[in-house]
């Protein structure tokens, strides 16, 4: 019970400071708008029901990219880890690649993909593909030798010691591949709809920042961190269920 | 019957600086069928290397190892591994790890499982098939390591320190174990240990190493009547064994 309080003590206190720099002025809402404000600003956007749209369609750019960077980065990371030549031939592009940071790709996205659901889902395939790749990889290689020895000696081939041994041995490294790739995708989600979309919640606090209406941008953050919030609980809730025997669940 | 022959084998490691560490110097020996050789020797004389070699893990840089008149290639199901950390599928349950080596050899299902149900009683690890080894004891564990090992019938077991890190009363129990379905099945046994109790009690021959570079020091024959009860461990032959062995040992390690 103590530990729930304790849990609330710094939000509770964050909401009364940012109430309390917001009672004199009461014109000055649009640089900080009260949180009693945006509360009522959030109410007031599901009321109109727009935001269901944009938060549907951020989803949908999240998904879309985050399912197609998966199977791909894993596969990749897979593949590099298992095989010294693949290792080789790839690491190079690869290295040099990886370093640019997604957001550098924004104007290209656009010369790419134009304006539109596209660019978005670019954008979050780059940002998604490289950490799940990257986690796959080391997966793969941290792999202990004495699990790959025991298999052998208890008769395994080549086909057993990838699907008995390597991949769910690695699968703990996958999955915290899979987290950190999907909370890039909501970034860059949402990056990418600021600059090049024309829906979204990155598109809808960019308007209501055109607009002045700062009550409504707020309200837009605060839902973009609910929504990420979810997000990762959701994984958090499908690794307990996919990796049960992982000795910290 | 498997016989294994080791003929004049070396096995130097260099490490990252290139520096040599002659871990084998010219070993020959040969290990009976159907019976249990435990090897003794102070730590880093090779020990691990040897069963190594044995496994098919690694190669000898000079020699030859024969089993059953064939070079060793490789590892194989005839020569299972027992490891001192058991090195248990921890993504498989107690079941699922002992039906692997099984699986390998495409028994089918039902077939598997009533294997896996045989060891799992047989190990006194009832109840417990569906656990993760995770939520085992350390004693359980090595029992479950005992159980895969042994499910696929290997002509050859190779173990390295298996009770190594368990309290007395757990080792003593897991040693009589081995011992019951040791004499159901008479694989051929190399059992690797830092304690000389345990080598009598288990052993038909002890085989002891000099320090490194390991050389073979001594082979002793443990005369104690079979099948050994645990009473055995109170003979006035065991102490004697005991105190002949580490006098013998004793020079290596001084
Ligand atoms: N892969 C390796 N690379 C380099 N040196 C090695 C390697 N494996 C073993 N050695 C060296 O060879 C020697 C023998 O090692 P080994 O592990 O066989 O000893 P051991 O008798 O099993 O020791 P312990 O009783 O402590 O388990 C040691 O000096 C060790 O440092
Ligand atoms: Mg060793």
């Amino acid at each position: 019970m103590k530990l729930t309080i304790t849990k609330f003590i710094i939000p509770i206190l964050f909401i009364l400071l940012w109430q309390a720099s917001t009672a004199g002025h009461g014109q000055n809402f649009q640089i900080l708008p009260s949180p009693v404000k945006v509360f009522l600003a959030i109410i007031n956007l599901f009321r109109e029901g727009q935001i269901i749209t944009d938060i549907l369609v951020s989803l949908k750019h999240v998904l879309i990219g985050f399912l197609i960077a998966s199977p791909i980065g894993i596969a990749v990371g897979i593949v590099l880890g298992y095989s010294k030549t693949a290792k080789k031939l790839l690491a190079p592009l690869i290295e040099f690649i990886r370093p640019i940071p997604p957001i550098a790709w924004i104007p290209l996205a656009i010369l790419w993909f134009g304006i539109g659901d596209n660019p978005a889902y670019f954008l979050v395939f780059l940002g998604a593909f490289f950490p799940i790749m990257t986690n796959a990889y080391f997966g793969v290689v941290s792999v202990e030798e004495n699990y790959k020895r025991a298999a052998l000696s208890l008769g395994a081939g080549k086909k057993e010691i990838m699907a008995d041994i390597i991949l769910p041995a690695a699968s703990p490294s996958i999955f915290t591949g899979l987290k950190t790739g999907l909370g890039i995708s909501w970034f860059m989600v949402i990056t990418a709809e600021l600059v090049g979309s024309q829906s979204g919640l990155g598109y809808m606090i960019q308007l209501n920042r055109l607009l002045l209406h700062t009550d409504k941008v707020i309200a837009g953050m605060v839902i973009i961190g609910i929504c990420g919030y979810f997000m990762n609980k959701t994984m958090e809730i499908l690794e307990d269920k996919l990796l049960p025997w992982r000795p910290t669940s | 019957m498997s016989k294994i022959t080791f003929d004049n084998i070396s096995k130097t490691f260099i490490n990252r600086n290139g520096q040599p560490t002659r871990a084998i110097d010219k070993v020959s020996l040969e290990i009976e069928p159907e019976k249990i050789t435990c090897v003794l020797g102070p730590s880093g004389c090779g020990k691990t290397t040897l069963i190594n070699l044995l496994a098919g893990y690694t190669f000898p840089d000079e020699g030859h190892i024969f089993n059953d008149n064939q070079y060793i290639k490789g590892p194989g199901i005839e020569r299972t591994v027992v490891f001192q950390d058991q090195a248990l599928f921890l993504w498989k349950t107690v079941k699922e790890n002992i039906e692997f080596g099984l699986k390998c050899q495409k028994i089918n299902k039902t077939q598997r499982e009533k294997i896996a149900d045989e060891y799992i009683e047989k190990f006194g690890l009832s109840g417990f098939g569906n656990n993760y080894p995770h939520q085992l004891s350390g004693g359980m564990k090595q029992r479950v390591g005992l159980a895969r090992a042994l499910a696929t019938r290997p002509k050859v077991l190779l173990m390295d320190e298996p009770f190594s890190s368990l309290d007395e009363q757990n080792r003593e129990i897991l040693q009589e174990d081995l011992l019951r379905i040791y004499y159901e099945a008479k694989p051929m046994i190399i059992f690797v240990t830092h304690n000389i109790e345990e080598a009598i009690f288990l052993a038909h021959t002890i085989v002891i190493l000099t320090k490194r570079p390991g050389k073979i020091k001594s082979i002793i024959k443990v005369s104690l009547p079979s099948p050994r009860t645990s009473e055995i461990r109170n003979s006035a032959e065991f102490f004697q064994l005991r105190q002949h062995i580490w006098k013998t040992i004793r020079e290596e390690i001084k």
